[in-house]
């Protein structure tokens, strides 16, 4: 029954509904709970009253009571969190915790990562199911969890995640103090918690990890990383990085140590590859073909027979055909995905070539370099080494070989001036023992 | 900071100073027994880290410009340690001029040397801004990338080794003692100076590590100028200007796509030359900063001197010119190797006694 009476509410119902006026989906009504007759002031969208309801009665009526000094805007605070608010004839308040509507998502298989041979399930939106994923993966009481709220307009739970004694305290320290000096701050994308965290706008490389594996997040833990779970985030967020993320995928530690260290040595020869490799064409192409052995120099030089413009052209036309292609089949339904690689599959393969637009060789180098950056792990750091593949182009293009050494060198100086949490990059490990903190 | 990246930009930069300075004048010094010069060397510089070290030790959290400005005042550092900075501006200038004329003659040999310079000093101005701790970082990385092709530009000499100018293999009359070449060889020593401008909380590096260290730069200083010598003798090996680039220019190895060999030997160097030269720009700018206008920002201190440093490149008209300013600096240089270490020793000493007194 919807008693909308604004006479017969008190002044404190009145602020409670006000706030809502424009929700259509905030209900208030009276109820009955056990023989005593409430007021119920909820979301319908967020509560099943029905439901809950028949818990209170069977579990007679135990509720929570709400103390006198509580504020107003707590209780329209937790009405939006999906909690139920009840007052009784005497004007006495409580806040309970209501069963919800079936709207957050089963854990499922992960959508983003393909794990092999290790658990397969992953995170859902739910902060407190993710937080219990993470708890049956971990079972030990040195796993301190701490939540946050930021925001004041928009709220959202953070949970600080990390394991006592293993985690640095300064790492810990560093973003705790961040998150409550920013705490009014609001958090809606993954960039507005790296801004809270204080971490660099221009960063060339991922300064976090994000993973949709609880199985990830254990090793991650147990490396002396801090886990970060946003609400509504299907990822984990692990804090700090350091240069290993690029190529040390954390399933590895799955397999026997030889086979680990031979994939991982393949990821590293793989970054390696992709960022040097193109500009590695325009240097023995165009400036310095004097360092190929003389046979090799000519094959190269004949391939781009009749190839009418600079080979930096040539490279820079077909890199951006090919980044086209790649954003091209991640954001495409799973059904049409297919025509585009097949498409860009005849394109890149073979007509690009008699039509004399590409050389044979610059197809082939940009194959290699685009595996080479599609072996690292993770799908962000992929995007680093990518960007910065253009800056080793241009600087060969200039200064040949010394340019594509200019541009290592600098990317070197930028890792090693990079510091995450007071974490240098170009660390082997966040817990410091190792050889290069 | 840990130990193994200390003992790395250690060696780094005397490698980088190696691969510069140091063949040519050796084998120009002496034309027998040149083992002895560097042994020579490379004892002494022992010595001087003893001396440094220990005088350092006695000032726990101190860099050299705080010592000298508390016990000396600050006249007394600007004596001691100007002509430090005039040194450290004077190799810098002449590495970079050696480095950028090496990568214009083997690489780039249309590019005018002023854009080659120029990209050189953008990198040590970059690494310079980031300071000290960032370029201590990069060390390891730089080693990572450069060893390889230093050790493989160094062996693969070994194929045309002729060992009969190995002899004679010992001069009794130590006649390099009175060529001017040895001691420009003293310029190289200068890379242990960078250790007086961290505080020792932050140099876990004790002085058993650096005589190893030092242990391990005495083999490549050997290498460096024993592989030219075997290659081509006295006789030819003294012609030469660039005599390790030229030792690796002898070989063709079917197994390599590349032709050209020298230019790993010529990447390496100057990918060395880079970290040491930013080194040295960090510790002029630094040394000035906290001297001279302590309340600018540093950042200035470093723009103003790459600015001043890449116009002095360009004003070097040749090579030849270049050994003067070189035989220039190694004056200053026997002033800083030796009388730097020697008068923190003298003030560390002479706080021992103040204290227990």
């Amino acid at each position: 029954m919807d008693v909308r009476n604004d006479q017969s509410l008190s002044d404190l119902e009145l602020q409670i509904i006000t706030p809502f006026e424009h929700s259509s989906d905030f209900v208030y009504k009276s109820v009955f709970i056990g023989r005593e007759r409430f007021m119920a002031y909820y979301l319908e969208s967020l509560v099943d009253l029905s439901k809950t309801l028949s818990v209170m009665n069977t579990a007679d009526g135990v509720m929570e009571q709400g103390d006198s000094a509580i504020v107003i805007t707590d209780i329209s605070k937790a009405i939006l969190q999906g909690k139920l608010i009840l007052f009784n004839a005497e004007g006495l308040m409580g806040i309970t915790d209501a069963e919800s509507p079936d709207i957050s998502r089963q854990i499922t298989l992960p959508a983003s990562e393909n794990p092999l041979q290790s658990a397969f399930d992953s995170y859902t939106e739910d902060i407190d199911k993710n937080i219990g994923l993470l708890r049956k993966k971990i079972v030990t009481s040195k796993l301190v969890i701490e939540h946050k709220t930021t925001g004041t307009e928009v709220s959202k739970k953070l949970a600080i995640m990390y394991l006592h004694g293993i985690a640095p305290d300064k790492v810990v320290q560093a973003i705790r103090t961040k998150l409550e000096k920013n705490s009014h701050k609001e958090i809606t994308t993954v960039r507005d918690l790296l801004a809270i965290l204080g971490h660099p706008k221009f960063a060339l490389t991922p300064t976090y990890l994000s993973s949709e594996l609880p199985g990830d997040t254990v090793q991650n833990l147990r490396d002396g990383k801090v886990i970060i779970l946003i609400d509504q985030f299907s990822f984990a967020f692990a804090f700090p990085t350091v240069i290993r993320d690029l190529w040390a995928s954390k399933l590895d530690e799955n397999y026997p140590y030889l086979f680990q260290l031979f994939i991982r040595s393949i990821r590293a020869v793989g970054t390696l590859f992709a960022l040097t490799l193109p500009g590695l064409y325009i240097v023995l192409n165009s400036v310095n073909p004097e360092l190929l052995r003389i046979q090799l120099a000519i094959a190269v030089a004949k391939s781009r027979e009749g190839i009418p413009y600079p080979s930096l052209i040539e490279l820079l036309l077909v890199m951006l055909l090919l980044e086209m292609i790649i954003e091209a089949t991640i954001r495409l339904p799973k059904n049409i995905g297919p025509t585009i690689t097949m498409i860009g599959g005849i394109l890149l393969g073979q007509a690009i070539v008699q039509a004399k637009l590409v050389s044979n060789l610059l197809i082939i180098i940009l194959v290699a370099s685009a595996i080479a950056n599609f072996v690292l792990s993770g799908y962000l750091n992929m995007i680093g080494i990518r960007l910065y593949k253009y800056v080793v182009i241009f600087a060969s293009s200039f200064f040949g070989i010394w340019g594509l050494e200019a541009a290592m060198i600098w990317l070197i100086y930028y890792f090693a001036s990079l510091q995450i949490h007071t974490v240098p990059y170009l660390s082997l490990s966040v817990k410091g023992k190792s050889l290069d903190e | 900071m840990n130990k193994y990246l200390l003992l790395t930009i250690f060696l780094l930069l005397h490698l980088a100073a190696i691969f510069t300075f140091f063949p040519d004048r050796i084998i120009a010094s002496t034309s027998k027994g040149h083992w002895e010069a560097i042994t020579l060397i490379f004892m002494l510089e022992i010595v001087f880290i003893w001396f440094y070290m220990n005088g350092l030790s006695k000032f726990p959290g101190e860099t050299i410009v705080d010592i000298c400005l508390r016990t000396i005042g600050r006249w007394g550092a600007c004596v001691l340690l100007l002509p430090l900075v005039v040194f450290l501006m004077g190799q810098m200038v002449l590495l970079i001029y050696y480095q950028t004329s090496q990568i214009r003659a083997v690489l780039l040999q249309s590019t005018p040397t002023a854009a080659t310079t120029f990209l050189f000093l953008v990198l040590c101005f970059y690494g310079a801004w980031k300071g000290l701790a960032a370029l201590i970082h990069a060390s390891i990385g730089l080693f990572v990338l450069f060893i390889p092709f230093i050790l493989f530009s160094m062996l693969i000499g070994i194929k045309n080794f002729n060992f009969n100018y190995i002899f004679p293999v010992w001069d009794g009359t130590f006649s390099f003692l009175h060529h001017a070449d040895f001691y420009i060889c003293f310029t190289i020593l200068s890379s242990f100076l960078f250790l007086g401008m961290i505080p020792q909380k932050e140099r876990p590096v004790r002085f058993g590590r650096l005589a190893v260290g030092l242990g391990v730069v005495y083999v490549f200083g050997m290498g460096s100028v024993y592989i030219p010598l075997l290659v081509f003798g006295q006789e030819s090996a003294v012609l030469l200007q660039y005599p390790m680039l030229m030792a690796s220019d002898t070989i063709d190895l079917e197994w390599v796509v590349f032709d050209w060999l020298p230019s790993f030997s010529v990447v390496s160097s100057s990918g060395l030359a880079v970290l040491m030269a930013s080194v040295l720009l960090w510790m002029s700018s630094s040394l000035l900063h906290q001297l001279l206008v302590p309340k600018l920002n540093i950042k200035w201190m470093v723009s103003m001197l790459s600015l001043l440093v890449y116009i002095l490149c360009l004003f070097i008209p040749n090579i030849e010119v270049m050994n003067r300013y070189l035989q220039l600096n190694a004056f200053v240089s026997l002033f800083c190797v030796i009388g730097l270490p020697m008068m923190i020793f003298i003030l560390g000493r002479w706080r021992g006694k103040k204290v227990s007194t």
